[in-house]
């Protein structure tokens, strides 16, 4: 407990109080006894005729007076006694303050001394009149030292304005805010107190002013770490700004370098960028330096100088020309050209070297750890904005590459839909893209005319005519796709431009639609003309069957009047003639019915062989006359076939007559059958009928299984035979072709399918 | 040796007349009849050796003709005349017992061959 000036002693006052109670009682006691005495005397005069003594009256008086005098003085006397008792008592007291005095002072300085504070007065004259025990612990001075010293002494320099301010602003008695203040220790160290004092009024006088003083350096020291890690942040802001603002490369690493000359005042900052091409690190910006030795760096290879060496090793590095550092001649550091030290960082991007940030100091040590980490930051920053400016400068590259594309396309395209609607227009697709960049076969191969049959022919390309061979080199197949060119180097190679391309595919699709067009109208008319042909077959046929029945009466009565006449009557001449025409207009009628005729066939299991040797001797005698010579080649196990034999003679008739017909004068009628055993399909039989004749022109070789041509005389032929024979072959499930050449002859070629469909011969049911 | 019988049936009376020529100057006895009820009343009267007949004809055609003569006993050979030529008509003039099948329009050697060649196919009667 804290030592107080306490009151008096408390039993002092019951003593008096006990004093006076005292006297009261002996005045009391002395009023009661008279009072009792005056009584008994009234008693005793009543009973002995009321007289009084005097003397007795009296003395009871006295001693009513006597009673309270004395009781007054016994106070009186008490009270005495109780003023000795103070006067020791105050000593008692006296001592005890003084005690309490000295522990309240010792009580105090201990506060002083255990509080970390320094507690201080300095005199109006700027003098220390008093300083707690802790100058020792915080300023490593002793109090006694400092007392009567001018606080000036202890500012440190740049303080001491700030701090004289303050001191005289709380002379005038203002109210002073605590303050920081750097000060000098005994070792000439730094330390930071926070001061707050008032000012020690007397008679409205301020004779002084008192103050608290505190250590703050460890705070004051993370306070200006602080402050530096916002100016950093500042700057790094400042340059991720300034280099994110623009995507012109340039501009970006112009403004980091205006950002690290800022932030660590080197001599010199420059940029390497990394070219992946040439592996070389090439000078982009700097600033500041010798513009002599910026030369001798301005390309570098990797590992070359401080700067090679961070790049190929992507770590930062320091070196100072203390260091010994056998690379340095190259990068010019050495103290001859006031370079000291040096820094540089790699500057990366998602892992890929971008290029190398150096700086250069004159002042050795200039870059501190916490300056790497800066300009590492920053170059991490400067990285990604150059990548992103060398994206967008690529980007920039490709559009207008593209821009230049699409002008092309859009131009191609027009083109191309101008002749859409020319051909629509004109109805043909014979239109066609002038392909001025395809570059011809010969200009590429440099051919001389004599080499090329197309050389400098405009609508000719080479390769659509002789892409065989071309500059001695095989270039494509000829015949086999005639006018076609994908096979021929040059023309892939002409054609790689995908304008081009599209140009020369629109001209081949136009060529493909012309020839399918063409096609097409070629069946439309096949399709007509048979269409009307196998009408009109159909309607002669009607017809015909209706005339035979006229035509037996005509034929009869022609050839019974004919016999009654002798041969001289020249009636007979003229029968003849009706006759023979019946004849022929019977014949008409009959192949007529045959091309009409809608029968079911009915097939049966036969040798070909057979119905070829059935069939032959029916126009021996006509090749006989004719001096055709008729060979039959049969191979060995020909399978049988599943046919309507008379129909299949009927076939064979139609082919042989026309046969012999094709060789009035004479010739050779060769017939083979054979079989043939295609891999995974049905076999057949093959008949051939080979004759030595006149041939059928190219031109008329399609129209030979037409109905109703025919290439014999007026009265000679139907022209119904050859389309009644491939109709029934086709009813068979067979195929007939022809193979001609005009002057050599003609072979006809009968396919059947055999009876059996596989190797076991497993019958057909 | 008797004159051999033939019976000329057709709907038209300009076959039936040159057939009747035709077969007559071969040295036959000719009888003919425009329909094959007729040809049928006929053949129950009279015993004949060939039958001349044509197919398509009305009310009867000379198909259901023939397959009703064969139903009978009577030894008769039967020749067909037909417009409709077909291979189909032909086998089935055949499968009903026709001798020979003669394609309109025919010349007289045609008929009086195909109607000599089919009674010299009969087997005789007598003998």
């Amino acid at each position: 407990m804290v030592p107080g000036l306490s009151s008096f002693d408390p039993s002092e006052r019951s003593q008096r109080r006990r004093a006076r109670w005292l006297i009261y009682i002996f005045a009391a006691s002395g009023v009661v006894i008279n009072l009792v005495y005056f009584g008994i005397e009234l008693l005793g005069q009543a009973y002995d005729n009321f007289s009084i003594n005097v003397n007795a009256h009296l003395t009871i008086l006295s001693l009513i007076i006597i009673f309270p005098l004395l009781a007054i003085f016994a106070d009186r006397m008490f009270t005495g006694f109780r003023t000795n008792e103070r006067s020791r008592h105050l000593e008692l007291e006296v001592a005890a303050r003084t005690k309490q005095l000295e522990d309240l002072k010792s009580f105090s300085e201990n506060i002083m001394s255990s509080v970390n504070d320094i507690i201080f007065v300095i005199g109006s004259d700027g003098r220390f009149q008093f300083v707690s025990g802790n100058s020792q612990k915080i300023l490593g001075r002793e109090p006694e030292s400092l007392l009567g010293r001018q606080f000036i002494d202890l500012v440190a320099p740049g303080g001491v304005a700030a701090a004289v301010n303050n001191f005289e602003r709380i002379m005038w008695n203002e109210e002073v805010p605590s303050y920081e203040l750097e000060v000098k220790d005994s070792h000439n160290g730094r330390k930071w107190l926070e001061i707050s004092s008032t000012a020690y009024v007397e008679n409205d006088e301020v004779v002084a002013q008192v103050g608290v003083a505190r250590e703050v350096t460890a705070r004051k020291k993370l306070e200006d770490h602080v402050l530096e890690r916002n100016r950093e942040l500042a700057a790094l802001n400042a340059v991720a700004a300034s280099v994110g603002q623009s995507l012109d490369l340039d501009q970006v690493l112009k403004a980091a370098l205006d950002q690290v000359a800022g932030l660590l005042s080197p001599e010199c900052v420059c940029v390497h960028l990394y070219d992946p091409d040439t592996g070389q690190l090439d000078l982009r910006v700097s600033k500041g330096g010798d513009p002599e030795i910026l030369e001798r760096n301005a390309h570098l290879r990797m590992g070359e100088g401080i700067v090679g060496v961070v790049a190929e090793q992507g770590e930062p590095m320091v070196m100072n020309t203390d260091n010994d550092y056998s690379n340095g001649g190259s990068t010019g550091i050495n103290r001859e050209n006031g370079i000291a030290s040096v820094a540089a960082v790699p500057m990366k991007c998602r892992d890929r070297l971008i290029g190398v940030l150096g700086t250069t100091s004159s002042e050795p040590d200039h870059f501190s750890p916490e300056d790497i980490e800066l300009l590492r930051v920053i170059s991490s920053q400067v990285a990604m904005s150059v990548e992103n400016a060398l994206l967008f400068e690529d980007l920039k590259e490709k559009s207008m590459e593209l821009e230049g594309q699409n002008e092309e396309l859009a131009q191609a395209t027009d083109k191309i839909s101008n002749l859409i609607t020319a051909a629509e227009r004109q109805r043909s697709f014979s239109v066609r893209y002038e392909n001025h960049k395809l570059v011809k076969c010969w200009e590429v191969k440099g051919c001389a005319s004599v080499d090329c049959p197309s050389y400098k022919s405009r609508n000719l390309r080479c390769w659509q005519v002789a892409g065989t061979h071309c500059g001695g080199e095989v270039q494509g197949v000829f015949a086999q796709k005639f006018g076609r060119c994908e096979k021929c180097n040059v023309y892939k190679m002409a054609r790689s431009d995908r304008l081009t391309g599209l140009g020369e595919d629109f001209n081949n699709m136009m060529a493909i639609l012309e020839q399918k067009a063409e096609e097409q109208q070629q069946l439309q008319e096949q399709l007509v003309h048979s269409t009307k042909l196998a009408a009109i077959g159909e309607l002669a046929a009607n017809i015909a069957h209706e005339i035979n029945n006229p035509l037996t009466g005509v034929l009869g009565y022609a050839a019974l009047l004919l016999r009654e006449l002798d041969d001289s009557d020249p009636m007979s001449r003229n029968l003849k003639v009706i006759e023979n025409e019946t004849i022929r207009a019977r014949d008409i009628v009959r192949n007529l019915l045959d091309f009409a005729r809608q029968d079911g066939l009915k097939k049966r299991k036969a040798s070909i062989k057979e119905v070829m040797d059935d069939t032959l001797p029916l126009l021996r005698k006509q090749a006989d006359l004719i001096n055709v010579e008729v060979k039959t080649e049969y191979e060995e196990d020909v399978p049988q076939v599943y046919v309507d034999v008379n129909q299949m003679k009927q076939v064979f008739i139609n082919i042989l007559n026309n046969a012999l017909h094709a060789m009035p004068d004479g010739g050779t009628l060769k017939i083979a059958i054979s079989a043939a055993k295609p891999d995974g399909k049905r076999p057949w039989v093959e008949i051939a009928f080979a004759d030595t004749g006149i041939g059928i022109a190219p031109t008329k070789l399609g129209q030979v299984f037409d109905p109703f041509y025919t290439s014999k005389d007026v009265g000679e032929g139907t022209g119904l035979g050859l389309s009644v024979s491939q109709r029934i072959i086709e009813e068979h499930g067979g195929s007939i072709g022809v193979q001609s050449a005009v002057g050599a002859g003609s072979t006809f070629t009968v396919k059947l399918p055999t009876a059996v469909i596989s190797a076991d011969f497993r019958q057909v049911a | 040796m008797s004159v051999e019988k033939v019976l000329v049936v057709d709907d038209e009376e300009v076959i039936r007349d040159v057939c009747a020529q035709i077969l007559a100057n071969e040295g036959y006895e000719v009888a003919t009849a425009s329909s094959g009820k007729q040809a049928l009343h006929m053949v129950s009267e009279i015993t004949y050796d060939a039958v001349v007949t044509d197919i398509m004809m009305p009310d009867m055609s000379g198909l259901e003709l023939l397959e009703i003569l064969r139903s009978t006993n009577l030894d008769l050979c039967t020749i067909v005349i037909t417009g409709l030529g077909t291979f189909d008509m032909a086998t089935q003039s055949d499968r009903l017992g026709a001798r020979e099948f003669v394609v309109k329009p025919f010349t007289p050697d045609e008929l009086s061959e195909a109607v000599r060649k089919a009674l010299g196919k009969r087997t005789p009667l007598i003998g």
